[in-house]
């Protein structure tokens, strides 16, 4: 299979985002760097490359770890993630794909 | 008064099965496990192993009597059937200790499985202990810090260590291969790991992977004012390349570095274990290839003979299996071959696969490294089972969280000292578990979303390799 | 050229501090803290008490509150060296250590009370 150029946008992601580049975009939508109605289709990987940038300068404001977002944040962080697992689980992902590749 | 000198082919019980011979303190000792073809008397077979892994060759030649064969020769002094299998029998063997060289495991390998596993007479054979005497011991090397020289230096008492292999293996820049060893590190590990196939591939050469990975520890620990490591990845192509890899990560000031032992070679180990030692360096071991090796329950070297060798030529950290995770052997032969890395005097004990006592002398211990396939469920029956001398790596466990990185790794940090907490106070961990974790989760909501991530789990697991102890 | 982050933004969040065992968890209660001194206790371990500024707890070595209690098996007796380091050096991480001796190690080594941390 060859190798995308351009990002397939969250939503056509695997099991609706449960990826590396997929958490990046839905951080990106608690700190309001990109509008939620934002999935990266057809973005190319510097564009990715540096979203992930901007995404890392916010988490470095609350030192990366979830339970120090101020409420707002969190309250949005919950929402938004929550959301993200429910239609995860729904195309059949659970933790046991993360973990049972390892040998 | 010399022998005379008789040419032919003899038969090796003669000259070595010797069943009233009492091994000395100072021979290494060997049990194999040998299945011999049909038709073959055990004391035969076995004798045949002791010579070929000794002094034999195919016939008597006349060199034989310059040499005082007597005093060289391997022994064949006992045999012992194995439990529930009838195709195949122990044979333990005695070797002097003056065929081998002071300090080399490379050595006594070439010995014991060098030149006779592909022996005729045999259908199948496998190495499964050896004891290798404290005089022997004391001429090793050894761990290059040690279990407690390893705490000092990371400041980390009572609980055991918590560590992840950064993935995907392939494709990440070393900027973004930083980032992730960060947000582990931040997020509440002590240590993040290259995987054992990183090593200085096109899409990422090892001095960038190098640069950026210490740039992440340092802003780790600046911000939790905790120490942190990422085990930098020295196996190379050769043994100068892996000692220049190690001396630039000294030169950056990386407190520890790793080695596949098994593809790296035991004499680039060994090197390398004497450098790490001469520097302040620690040293984790990654056992890729060992399952070439022991999976086989009747042919190869079991994994507890890997581990007693390695400990010799030198690591600090070795993984040993979870257990409890999926595709691991039972329970009791691995908590045998964790005590032998950890202790300094393992008794025989044939219900973990111990064939022999095995003396450590003053020789620190290696840290048994738990990884593959775990995850915070999975904590409580971890804490118990190895203890606080470990490390407990959770690559997936930590890489898929659904909040990321940092989250996965504040989630299992939450979860291994609620666990310690709990096993301190006195509680049943395995009973325990779920109440103990749900409990910490309360203040945790990163370890709340990986308690549902993942499944609570039941051990149910069929292993390939049992031990051979239940009669038929 | 490394992208290099801007440092400061984290390392003023003071709520990144942490001083390893059990500082993941929440600030033990009395209750918890008595449980942890009757496991190092039982261990056969010998108690120390230590302190030291915030600021400075990256160091190896921090203040010794007079000796470790070498034998000391007494838990009240433990607690109370405890509860006055604190009282005597109030703004101060105070941490507790178990000495094996066997190991040559501490079995146990945990911050029992959180001074403020500034920096």
């Amino acid at each position: 299979m060859k190798k995308p150029k351009t990002y397939v946008g969250i939503d056509n992601d695997l099991f609706g985002g449960m990826t590396a580049i997929g958490k990046i975009i839905r951080d990106a939508w608690v700190f309001g760097l990109l509008p939620e109605t934002e999935t990266c289709e057809g973005w190319n990987f510097a564009g990715i490359d540096a979203l992930i940038d901007k995404v890392n300068a916010e988490w470095d404001k609350y030192g990366c770890l979830v339970s120090h977002l101020p409420d707002d944040l969190a309250q949005r962080h919950r929402t938004i993630h929550t959301e993200a697992v429910r239609i995860a689980k729904e195309a059949g992902w659970d933790g046991a794909f993360e973990t049972d590749d390892e040998g | 008064m010399a022998k005379a000198y008789s040419a032919g082919v003899k038969e090796y019980r003669e000259t070595y099965w010797m069943p009233e011979y009492t091994p000395k303190d100072t021979d290494i000792l060997a049990c194999f496990k040998i299945t011999p073809q049909d038709g073959v008397p055990r004391e035969e077979v076995a004798a045949a192993v002791a010579a070929e892994s000794s002094t034999g060759t195919w016939t008597t030649v006349w060199t034989d009597l310059l040499t005082d064969l007597d005093y060289y020769k391997g022994r064949a002094y006992a045999i012992e059937d194995v439990p529930g299998d009838d195709t195949c029998f122990y044979a333990f063997v005695a070797y002097p200790i003056d065929l081998f060289e002071e300090g080399s495991v490379v050595n006594v390998l070439t010995s014991l499985v060098g030149n006779v596993f592909g022996f005729k007479a045999l259908r199948a054979l496998r190495l499964e202990d050896i004891r290798f005497p404290v005089a022997y011991v004391m001429t090793c090397n050894g761990p290059p810090q040690g279990i407690q020289v390893e705490r000092d230096i990371m400041n980390k008492y009572g609980r055991p260590m918590l560590g992840c292999t950064i993935k995907p293996k392939l494709g990440l820049s070393a900027k973004n291969y930083g980032r992730a060893c960060y947000e582990g590190l931040r997020g509440g590990l002590d240590f993040t790991k290259d995987d054992e196939n990183v090593n200085s591939q096109p899409f990422m050469r090892w001095r960038h992977r190098f640069d950026f990975v210490m740039e992440a520890i340092l802003k780790a620990e600046a911000e939790t004012g905790e120490r942190k490591g990422h085990y930098l990845n020295v196996t190379a192509p050769t043994s100068d390349e892996m000692m220049r890899r190690a001396e630039y990560a000294k030169e950056i000031g990386a407190p520890i570095i790793m080695h596949d032992f098994l593809t790296g070679g035991l004499s680039a180990n060994t090197q390398l274990a004497q450098w790490c030692q001469d520097n302040g360096m620690l040293l984790h071991i990654h056992r890729a290839m060992h399952a070439v090796l022991d999976r086989n329950p009747h042919h190869g070297i079991h994994f507890r003979v890997l581990t007693k060798v390695l400990r010799l030529s030198g690591g600090d950290h070795l993984h040993s299996g979870t257990v409890v995770g999926k595709l691991e052997g039972d329970r009791e032969a691995t908590l045998g071959w964790i005590d032998t890395m950890r202790d300094s005097y393992v008794k025989e004990d044939r219900s973990r696969g111990l064939f022999f006592d095995q003396d450590w002398g003053s020789m620190p211990g290696v840290i048994p490294v738990a990884s593959g396939g775990i995850h915070v469920w999975h904590m409580p029956a971890l804490v118990n089972i190895f203890g606080d001398d470990s490390v407990l790596q959770f690559g997936g466990g930590t890489l898929g969280h659904p909040w990321g990185n940092a989250a996965g790794a504040a989630a299992n940090r939450v979860a291994v000292e609620a666990c310690v907490q709990a096993r301190n106070q006195g509680r049943e961990l395995e009973k325990e578990g779920k109440d103990i974790l749900t409990n910490a989760a309360k203040h945790s909501p990163e370890l709340g979303a990986a308690m549902e991530t993942w499944k609570e789990i039941k051990f149910e697991f069929d292993t390939v390799d049992k031990l051979d102890v239940s009669h038929k | 050229m490394s992208n290099v982050q801007d440092y400061k933004s984290s390392l003023s969040n003071t709520e990144s501090r942490k001083f390893e065992t059990f500082s993941y968890l929440p600030q033990m209660t009395a209750d918890e803290i008595r449980q942890q001194i009757e496991y190092l206790v039982s261990k056969g371990w010998n108690p120390g008490v230590e302190h030291c500024e915030p600021e400075n707890a990256f160091q190896n070595f921090w203040y010794m509150w007079k000796l470790p209690m070498f034998g000391e098996t007494d838990i009240d007796a433990i607690l109370k060296e405890c509860e006055a380091c604190h009282a005597a050096h109030p703004n101060n991480h105070v941490r507790l250590l178990g000495f094996d001796n066997y190991a040559q190690s501490a079995g146990a080594s945990m911050v029992i009370y959180r001074g403020e941390i500034k920096y």
